[in-house]
């Protein structure tokens, strides 16, 4: 499995906008009539360590190839054994766009993100309790993520025009160090996974 | 499709998935402690427990102290042990994690689940990060235990005062030194020295008080990172400070009768 370390190190110069543009002519025209600050699509999304459930809004850039998130996510006591509440700002980027049948399309994604999460025993600024550099901030953490989206098209457009289905696997910056230091590959228990969806206004 | 099939559709997923533990993860801030990880401290001690004879009176223990994210130089110290046949049990003297992440007790406990002799902890402050003491305590159990090897007195003590809000149970120490046994040697382990950070006057004071009137033999501490074996406070008292696994050292400890030897281990 050392093969999965390449996760850390692919470079984001693998794609093109050219060949990754997905927006459906509804959608571009929907943009057009939208206010500049109002985002483009909805995100709902399962795991992937930044909530158990995560509901932010993103934003497409760069020709669309790039997407850009503001999510808040939850969870609850009964998932975590603790109560968390995390913000994120993630960003994903669409590889390539592969065509099924003309009717289909599946791309590649690879993205990261950052998080911050208040909770009591982790923080910003160094509490003062605590002497001078005794511990580094602890609220922050990042996250690297690689899967697939795919792209449909309502037929009948009601509040959204299409939907974008996508699976993750994802790890947390800091064990993909560990796995690098460490002795023998965790693989196995370093990576796991997520689901979302992004409905497009 | 319609809005709201498609949201019940969402949903009917999520609440299948969601009882798949192994496969997603919601935060490294969670403490959902996995039921392989539950209890390891409990079953360590049942474990070190099957081998207790009274009438012994010559065994080892080797000590760890802080080996946060070190997973290599941590499998190194493992793999030491593991060619000594002298040692019973190895106490790991806190700040096994750095960031109180679930992830680093699993990878600590998959690194020391390894050794051939079992392993008991102390927390120390790294562990109490995060939602760490909640991990810690369905890992290992209660942070303040005792327990009695070969006729040597162990006592394991939460001695962190900043992250975990409140003050040590000094009671809770005195209590267990109080014993009427005749043990022959009493050893009291906890995380953070009494010359270390943490400690005020008063509770250094405290501590150095009880472990002259109880006779206590050795107070073994991690945290400092560098190594020390003295009496520190010239009261008949050994402290002994274990370097860190970071930089590939732990201690062993070589009960031999009424006497015992530390031994500073480099590996």
């Amino acid at each position: 499995m050392k093969f999965l370390r390449i996760l850390y190190i692919i470079p984001l110069m693998l794609f093109t906008p050219e060949f990754c543009n997905a927006q459906s002519e509804r959608e571009v025209l929907n943009k057009k009539k939208r206010e500049w600050y109002k985002p483009d699509y909805i995100k709902i999304q399962f795991a992937g360590n930044i909530g158990f459930m995560s509901i932010g809004a993103g934003y497409n850039w760069w020709r669309d190839v790039a997407q850009t998130d503001l999510i808040y996510g939850y969870v609850p006591e009964s998932k975590g054994n603790a109560t968390i509440h995390t913000f994120t700002i993630k960003n994903t980027f669409g590889l390539y766009k592969f065509n099924i049948r003309g009717k289909y399309n599946i791309s590649p994604l690879l993205g990261f993100s950052l998080s911050f999460e208040p909770g009591e025993n982790s923080f910003g600024n160094l509490p003062d309790k605590y002497p001078e550099g005794y511990y580094g901030r602890n609220c922050f953490y990042a996250c690297l993520n690689l899967g697939l989206k795919s792209k449909f098209d309502f037929a009948e457009e009601r509040h959204f025009s299409s939907l974008e289905v996508y699976s993750e696997i994802n790890t947390v910056a800091d064990y993909g160090f560990y796995n690098t230091i460490a002795k023998e590959d965790r693989n196995n228990i370093i990576y796991s996974y997520a689901l979302g969806v992004n409905l497009f206004f | 499709m319609k809005s709201y099939r498609l949201i019940l559709v969402l949903v009917l997923i999520t609440g299948v998935l969601s009882n798949c533990e192994d496969a997603f993860e919601y935060s490294p801030y969670a403490a959902n402690v996995k039921d392989s990880y539950k209890n390891v401290g409990v079953q360590n001690i049942k474990s070190i427990q099957i081998n207790n004879d009274q009438s012994k009176d010559e065994f080892s223990f080797a000590v760890f102290a802080d080996s946060h994210y070190n997973y290599h130089e941590l499998d190194g110290a493992v793999s030491d042990v593991d060619k000594r046949d002298e040692i019973d049990f190895v106490v790991v003297n806190g700040d096994i994690s750095e960031h109180g992440y679930l992830k680093e007790f699993e990878l600590f406990h998959d690194q020391m689940e390894t050794l051939n002799v079992p392993y008991l902890t102390t927390i120390g402050n790294h562990d109490y990060r995060s939602n760490g003491e909640k991990i810690y305590s369905d890992m290992y159990g209660a942070k303040n235990y005792s327990f009695v090897y070969h006729n040597c007195l162990f006592i394991m003590w939460d001695n962190v005062f900043w992250e975990s809000n409140k003050y040590p149970d000094f009671e809770w120490l005195e209590q267990q030194l109080q014993t009427e046994e005749a043990y022959s040697h009493i050893f009291v382990i906890c995380h953070i020295p009494p010359f270390g950070s943490q400690f005020d006057d008063e509770s250094e004071q405290k501590y150095t008080n009880l472990m002259s009137k109880y006779d206590v033999d050795l107070s073994i501490h991690g945290h400092t990172h560098s190594y020390y074996y003295s009496k520190y406070y010239n009261d008949g008292v050994d402290y002994l400070v274990v370097g860190t696994i970071m930089q590939s050292e732990y201690a062993i400890i070589n009960v031999i009768k009424e006497s015992y030897s530390v031994e500073r281990i480099k590996y």
